[in-house]
This record gives C-alpha cells, sequence and structure tokens, in this order.
C-alpha cells in the first residue's frame, strides 16, 4: 500500500474474529471511504480506508476475521504473516485495534492474547456491549482495561455508540499504554491468563436474548428446521418473480425506447445498427435483470444480518456431514449463489485442502446470480403463470426447482468426489450462532449494493466486450440479402450467413439432440465467456430481426422453425434450462479456480467434466420433456 | 481443556499482571496461590518470604513483596528499574514457586483460604486427606461432619478451588 502524502500516515489495522462486529465499526470510523484491493500475492480481500482527524489522517485497515494467529485456513494465513512482518510486500502496521465481541469475551481473549505478544501498540474495541446488557449481564470495562494493561472502549458501530471515543484513540496511537506484562506464549498459560483476566472483568456473563433461544429451539430443529429453511426459499422465489418484474419492464422499455432513439438518430446504419442492436439490445436486455439481482442480494444479506445464515449452514452441517464435507463447506457454497467467484474465495477457510478442492469443483453448481438473468428470461417467457397452490405460482417453483437442482447436484457431485479422488478425514468444525439481531437498513442496502455493483461492472466489461465481438461476428461479412425480404427477414438472413452465424450451424449436428438451432448454438456458445451473455446474444438477434421495440421474451415466444413449430419448444427450453444449470460458463470462475488451486488441472476437469454432464442432462431433459409435453 | 501434565504443575495457573495507582507497584492476581498466609517482606525482614521470590529482593530489585488476601501478590520495585525486564522475572520466580509447593500442600492451603472459611462460619471444617491424578479425598470435621448438606455444599467449591489452582479432578470422595 503506497501513501500518497509525503508523511507517511499512521497505519491502524483492526484484528478481530469474524462476526465481531470490525466492518461496521470500519465503515462508522471511514464513512464507507473504502478502497478494496487485493493482498500482494493472494486473492484475500484487503480493505483500506482513511480515518480524518482535524489535520491528520489516519488509514485503518479491515483485516479477514480470523480467531487466532496460529492460522489453520489461507485466510488466517495473511492476517498473521502480515502483522508478523512475514508478508515481504506490505508491511506491519502501525498500531492495532482490537475488535472483541462482548458477548464472546472469554474466547476472544485467545486472539487478543496473541495479539499483544506482537508488541505494537493495542487498543481493544469492545463490540455488541449493548446485547451484554439486554441480557442482564454487565463487564467491568475499567477493571478489564486494568487487567489486559490497554485501553478499551465500548462501541456500538450501528448506533454509533462510543465510536467518537474510538475516534478520539486513533489520533495518538504511539502514546497507547502498553501492557506491563505480555500474556504467556504456550497454549496453556494463554489459557489462565484469559480465565484470570476475565474473572477480573466479568461481572455477570448474562443471558442470551430469550427470544434467540426460543427462535433456535424451532429453526436449530432437525426437521423442523429443514422444513423453516424450506419455507423461506420458498418465499425467496416467489418473491423474487412477483415483485421484480415491473421493474424489469419498466427497464426493458426504457431500453427500448432508447433503442430506437438511436435507430433514428444515428445517420450511419452499420453505427446506428451496433449502438441499438448491439450495445443498446444485448446490454440493455442483461441490465434489465438488476432489479432481480438486487432483490436476490436484498435477501440473502438480510438473512445473513438477522443472523438467519449461520443458522442455515449448522442444520445443513449434517447433511454436510453425509456427503463428506463439513459445514465450512456449506458457507462457501452459500457464497456462490451470489456469485461462484467469492465464494470459491470463500473455501480458503477450508483448513482440508483436499475438502477446499472439492468444495471449489463443485461450486460452479451452486446457482449463482448470473444463471438468474437465463432462468428469469426463460420461465417468464415460457412457463406459464399459473397459481399451483394458494400465492404459488408455477413459474416461482420452476425457478426454485432449478436452484434445488443446482444444490442436489452439487452435494451429490461432492460426495462422489469425496468417496474417490479426495478422500479425507473430517476436521471438527465449530460455527458462530450469533443472536438474531435486527439489521441496520444500511447495513443490508451497503451489502446488497456491493454484491449488484459487481453484476452492473460485469455488465460493462466482460459482457459488453463479449457483446461487441459478437457484434461484429454477427455482421461479418455483409451478404446481400435475397430480393423482396421485409427488413427483418433481412436481417436475420444476414445473421444466418456471418462467422457467428456459420459456427452455429457448424455446431448443428451436435446441437439438434438437445433442440438447439445455429442462433441458440451462438447464444449458448458466447455465453461461455459468462452466462448472462446468452440473454443479451439473443437480445441482440432480436433486437436486429424486429423494427418495434419489443421485449426479448415476446420475441422468443414468435420465434420459428423452418417447419412452423415454435423454435423455443417445451423440450427445448428445458434442455437450455438444465445444460445452465449444469455447464460451467463463467471465465471469471475457471481463473479464480486456476488462481486458488495453482493449477490448470482442477478448472480443466471442471470445465470439461460439467460441459459433459450438461449436455447429457440437456438431451435427457429435452427428451423427457418432449415425450411428457407430447 | 486438558489436564496440566505433570512436569509442568501450574502451566494452566490463572496469573495476570495489573497496574496500581504507584507506577513502582505491580499486582499479580493469581488464580490460586497457595501461601498459608498474608506477609510483607522487604530486604530488611525477609523471615518467610516465598523462597523464589527472595533473590529479586536480595539483588536489590524489589523493594518489597507483599501477599495481600488468596489472590493478590504485590510486589514493589526499586526506584529506576523497569518492569520490561522485571515483570517477567516476577511472574516466572511466582511460577517457579507455585511449582515448588507440592500439590497436596498447595491444595490444602488453597482449600482453607476459601472453602475451608465457608465451612469455618458454619462451624465445622474440612481437611485434604489426599490427593492423586484422579480423586481427591476429603475428611469432614466438626459441624460438617454427618451434616447432610455439607458433601453437597462443599464439593463444588473444592472442586472449584483445585481447578483454579491448575489441579484438574472430578472425583471427590468424603472419608471419616
Amino acid at each position: 500500500m503506497q501513501s500518497r502524502t509525503s508523511a507517511p500516515a499512521q497505519r491502524v489495522a483492526l484484528v478481530g474474529s469474524p462476526n465481531a462486529g470490525k466492518t461496521t465499526l470500519f465503515n462508522a470510523l471511514t464513512g464507507l471511504r473504502a478502497k478494496t484491493a487485493n493482498y500482494p500475492g493472494v486473492t484475500v480481500t484487503r480493505r483500506v480506508g482513511s480515518v480524518r482527524l482535524g489535520d491528520r489522517v489516519v488509514e485503518l485497515e479491515d483485516l479477514p476475521g480470523t480467531y487466532s494467529l496460529e492460522p489453520v485456513s489461507p485466510d488466517e494465513q495473511v492476517v498473521s504473516d502480515l502483522l508478523e512482518g512475514k508478508n515481504p510486500d506490505a508491511s506491519p502496521p502501525d498500531a492495532l485495534l482490537l475488535i472483541v465481541d462482548a458477548t464472546t469475551l472469554q474466547r476472544s481473549l485467545v486472539l487478543v492474547g496473541q495479539a499483544l505478544q506482537l508488541g505494537l501498540p493495542s487498543a481493544l474495541v469492545l463490540t455488541m456491549i449493548d446485547e451484554v446488557e439486554a441480557g442482564g449481564g454487565s463487564i467491568d470495562i475499567p477493571a478489564l482495561s486494568n487487567a489486559l494493561g490497554i485501553e478499551v472502549i465500548a462501541a456500538v458501530g450501528t448506533s454509533g455508540r462510543g465510536v467518537e471515543s474510538v475516534r478520539g484513540l486513533l489520533a495518538d496511537p504511539a502514546g497507547w499504554p502498553r501492557p506491563v506484562l505480555e500474556p504467556p506464549k504456550d497454549p496453556e498459560g494463554l489459557a489462565g491468563w484469559i480465565d484470570s483476566v476475565t474473572g477480573r472483568a466479568l461481572h455477570v456473563a448474562g443471558e442470551r436474548n430469550p427470544w434467540t433461544e426460543r427462535l433456535d429451539r424451532v429453526l436449530l430443529h432437525p426437521v423442523i428446521g429443514t422444513l423453516a429453511f424450506a419455507a423461506v426459499m420458498i418465499t425467496f422465489f416467489q418473491v423474487i418473480f412477483a415483485w421484480a418484474a415491473p421493474l424489469t419492464d419498466a427497464i426493458n422499455n426504457f431500453f427500448g425506447w432508447l433503442g430506437g432513439l438511436a435507430k433514428s438518430n444515428i445517420p450511419n446504419d452499420l453505427l446506428a445498427g451496433f449502438v441499438s442492436d448491439g450495445l443498446i439490445g444485448g446490454v440493455g436486455g442483461v441490465l434489465g435483470f438488476v432489479p432481480q439481482i438486487i432483490l436476490l442480494f436484498v435477501m440473502i444479506s438480510f438473512l445473513e444480518n438477522v443472523g438467519y445464515m449461520s443458522r442455515v449452514a449448522l442444520v445443513m452441517d449434517r447433511v454436510m456431514g453425509t456427503v463428506g464435507l463439513e459445514g465450512r463447506s456449506f458457507v462457501a457454497l452459500l457464497s456462490s449463489y451470489a456469485c461462484a467467484v467469492p465464494g470459491i474465495m470463500a473455501t480458503r477457510t477450508i483448513p482440508s485442502s483436499r475438502d477446499r478442492i472439492a468444495t471449489i469443483l463443485v461450486s460452479p453448481l451452486m446457482t449463482c446470480s448470473a444463471r438468474l438473468p437465463v432462468y428469469t428470461l426463460l420461465i417468464a417467457a415460457f412457463v406459464p403463470n399459473t397459481s399451483v397452490l394458494g400465492p404459488l405460482r408455477a413459474q416461482g417453483l420452476v425457478l426454485l426447482g432449478l436452484y434445488l437442482l443446482g444444490a442436489v447436484s452439487a452435494m451429490l457431485l461432492a460426495a462422489l468426489l469425496k468417496r474417490s479422488l479426495l478422500r479425507s478425514d473430517n476436521l471438527p468444525f465449530y460455527l458462530e450462532l450469533p443472536p438474531y439481531r435486527v439489521p441496520g437498513a444500511k447495513q443490508v442496502a451497503i451489502q446488497a449494493w456491493d454484491s449488484a455493483k459487481m453484476f452492473i461492472r460485469k455488465a460493462g466489461t466482460i459482457i459488453l466486450a463479449t457483446t461487441a465481438v459478437l457484434w461484429v461476428l454477427l455482421n461479418v461479412p455483409r451478404v446481400e440479402a435475397p430480393a423482396g425480404l421485409e427488413p427483418p427477414q433481412a436481417a436475420a438472413y444476414q445473421m444466418e450467413n456471418s462467422i457467428a452465424g456459420q459456427i452455429g450451424a457448424a455446431m448443428v449436428p451436435v446441437s439438434t439432440p438437445l433442440g438447439f438451432n445455429w442462433e441458440i448454438n451462438v447464444a449458448v456458445l458466447s455465453s461461455l465467456s459468462a452466462r448472462e451473455v446468452f440473454v443479451s446474444t439473443l437480445g441482440q438477434i432480436s433486437a436486429a430481426e424486429s423494427d418495434e421495440d419489443r421485449s426479448i421474451a415476446d420475441a422468443l415466444k414468435s420465434k420459428t422453425r423452418p417447419d412452423g413449430t415454435p423454435l423455443y419448444s417445451a423440450g427445448t427450453v428445458a434442455a437450455i434450462l438444465l445444460f445452465f444449470a449444469f455447464a460451467l460458463q463463467c471465465m471469471s470462475t475457471v481463473a479464480v479456480m486456476r488462481r486458488e488451486t495453482n493449477s490448470w488441472k482442477w478448472p480443466l476437469t471442471a470445465f470439461f467434466s460439467l460441459l459433459l454432464i450438461a449436455y447429457v442432462a440437456a438431451f435427457i431433459g429435452n427428451r423427457v420433456v418432449t415425450m411428457i409435453a407430447g | 481443556m486438558t489436564k496440566s501434565s505433570a512436569d509442568q504443575p501450574g502451566a494452566q495457573l490463572r496469573l495476570h499482571a495489573e497496574r496500581t495507582g504507584d507506577p513502582d507497584t505491580l499486582r499479580f492476581v493469581v488464580g490460586a496461590l497457595g501461601w498459608s498466609a498474608d506477609g510483607r517482606w522487604t530486604a530488611d525482614s525477609p523471615g518467610g518470604c516465598p523462597g523464589r521470590l527472595l533473590p529479586l529482593i536480595e539483588r536489590g530489585q524489589l523493594a518489597s513483596v507483599e501477599i495481600h488476601g488468596e489472590q493478590s501478590l504485590l510486589t514493589r520495585a526499586q526506584t529506576g528499574d523497569r518492569w520490561a525486564t522485571l515483570a517477567p522475572a516476577c511472574r516466572d520466580a511466582i511460577l517457579e514457586e507455585i511449582a515448588s509447593v507440592d500439590d497436596l500442600t498447595r491444595a490444602r492451603n488453597i482449600v482453607a483460604r476459601s472453602t475451608g472459611e465457608v465451612a469455618l462460619s458454619h462451624g465445622g471444617g474440612l481437611r485434604i486427606v489426599s490427593l492423586t491424578d484422579t480423586e481427591v479425598q476429603v475428611a469432614m470435621v466438626g459441624a460438617c461432619r454427618g451434616c447432610p448438606a455439607s458433601e453437597r455444599t462443599l464439593r463444588a467449591g473444592v472442586l472449584n478451588d483445585l481447578r483454579e489452582a491448575g489441579i484438574d479432578i472430578d472425583v471427590l470422595a468424603v472419608t471419616d
């Protein structure tokens, strides 16, 4: 990290366990002026922000959560290497702000004790003190400060309590009091030190929130808890369809209008086509799914902040155990619901390297948000919006089914891998169950927006680039359409005879069993870069073939085969959905797999085996659905 | 928590150091010192000073050592001496001191000063008869003897005292 000012700013690192409230405090102190980057050499995210104190600036660094400085996972390795000065590319910070969740004081002092041995100026921020108090507990903060020999401040990041005191403290890290005697290094001595310190500071441990106990009795129950999880998921997918659809329509209308505007106002025909069909029709088509994506992330972020996700991980730990993976793997797989890239990075918390590789290999099967545009486009167009049971509608259920398919096949593949190539013993796993909390709206909004931004950025980069290349491939070489064709048919003729069209046609022998024609082939092929490109390609093709601005869904519905039957028959739609459920169509995922496993062996294995599975599943799906649909 | 190995007595002992109002005085809070009585020792009156701490006084590094209550050991440095090296030296001396006393004696001292006091206030008393790796045998005396509630009320107290002293045992047997 290079400092821009001539005199280097003081660097203070936030050190604490996961869920200790580090990030909330970081946001409260820096006012969200955070820059994110990766640690040199590894891909653990590094968040740095600055705190202004009068004319001085202190640089604050939010380190990954860690339970101990004796690392068991790669994530924790980064923290301990950095703090111990073993990272050749990043110097250790000037001071440490130790963040401790007051409800888990005793356990958290392991990390505090280890951090104090580093000899850096340290101060402790006690978070969640309001929860200890709500449970009738109390912590003697002056006694804790005296026993530790460092400054202790109680702060609640969400309400702002104590944040000003922390800010005041940051003005002079060099002047912080140091412990008079370092905590012992040997684990047993450290345990004795912790007991001794908590004996002085912890007056009453406090009861856990009674609501937490009551809710957990239901939500952690093996049967009722699983049913509750199913109910939450069903609601989740119904909501995605019911609430996002009007917004999607509005966005699509906007881009339709914009495309028409471009077509009529850009004098050069070729350029007008590129802008209105390629860029607006393609990228705009993908951006139409932003409401779904935001809704998805708001709900995930809400469930996470309420504390429900860790319960799900615990309930699922039993299931994971049967396939030979552990709860940590589930947490990583859960992140893959948003996107496999952070999901794969989250596997760094898994100590066993075999479990880690197994989790990495199956994470692309989890239904990431990039599949959502493809799924919702096809479901909205081809699954009737009928009620199945009361408020449960067919569209939401099909979407739920696809998500379940992803999860179940990930489990099955994991079980297969763990019984063959990647056999290993299970390591103990413990999971933190924070009390249920009413999440701060701001926190949820920030997290959801951070994730949605990633989707939008992708639309502006990889999807935009693929769309542009594809536009060229669909328009080169220029061919002279036979006389007498209407403009839409002429456009279709041009595309069918372009380079892309010819590639698509060449693949027809392979794709016919799935019910794909040249056009779907082109869309599927282009979606190997990123799944959403499927939508942008179809958007591009249908924008070119149509004069009026109609939605992609309507365009797909009107497509026919040469024999007059609908192109998107039930069998073909099923085949596309199944193909997308299994195939690894995401270059970012392949790249991150390569980086995280440090070899091409695993990403290539995953790519080709998932492609094969996708093909077979699509073939079977096509046959079965065609048979049922008659 | 695992039981501490036999060759490392006191390794699990509760101990931390605190500053006091006086910068020259440091308080060691020790889970279970196992001394039989309070006292204050200086170079002029070293009699009865815990043996491992005595050299620090004799070398002139510590002005005084004071045991005050069951958990508190105060060390007062000679003016000008730095705690940076002296505090670890004091800790090591305390740990060695505790290790030098055999477990039975230590257990007797500790129990006498905490749970024993409780028993005394009820007109009774208790005495540790023997101590093995797994079992402690306690004899009840006075009013405690034959009292149906005594075993239940004292059992937890004794086991807790011993645990604080780093003696981890779950079986308590009452003998005559």
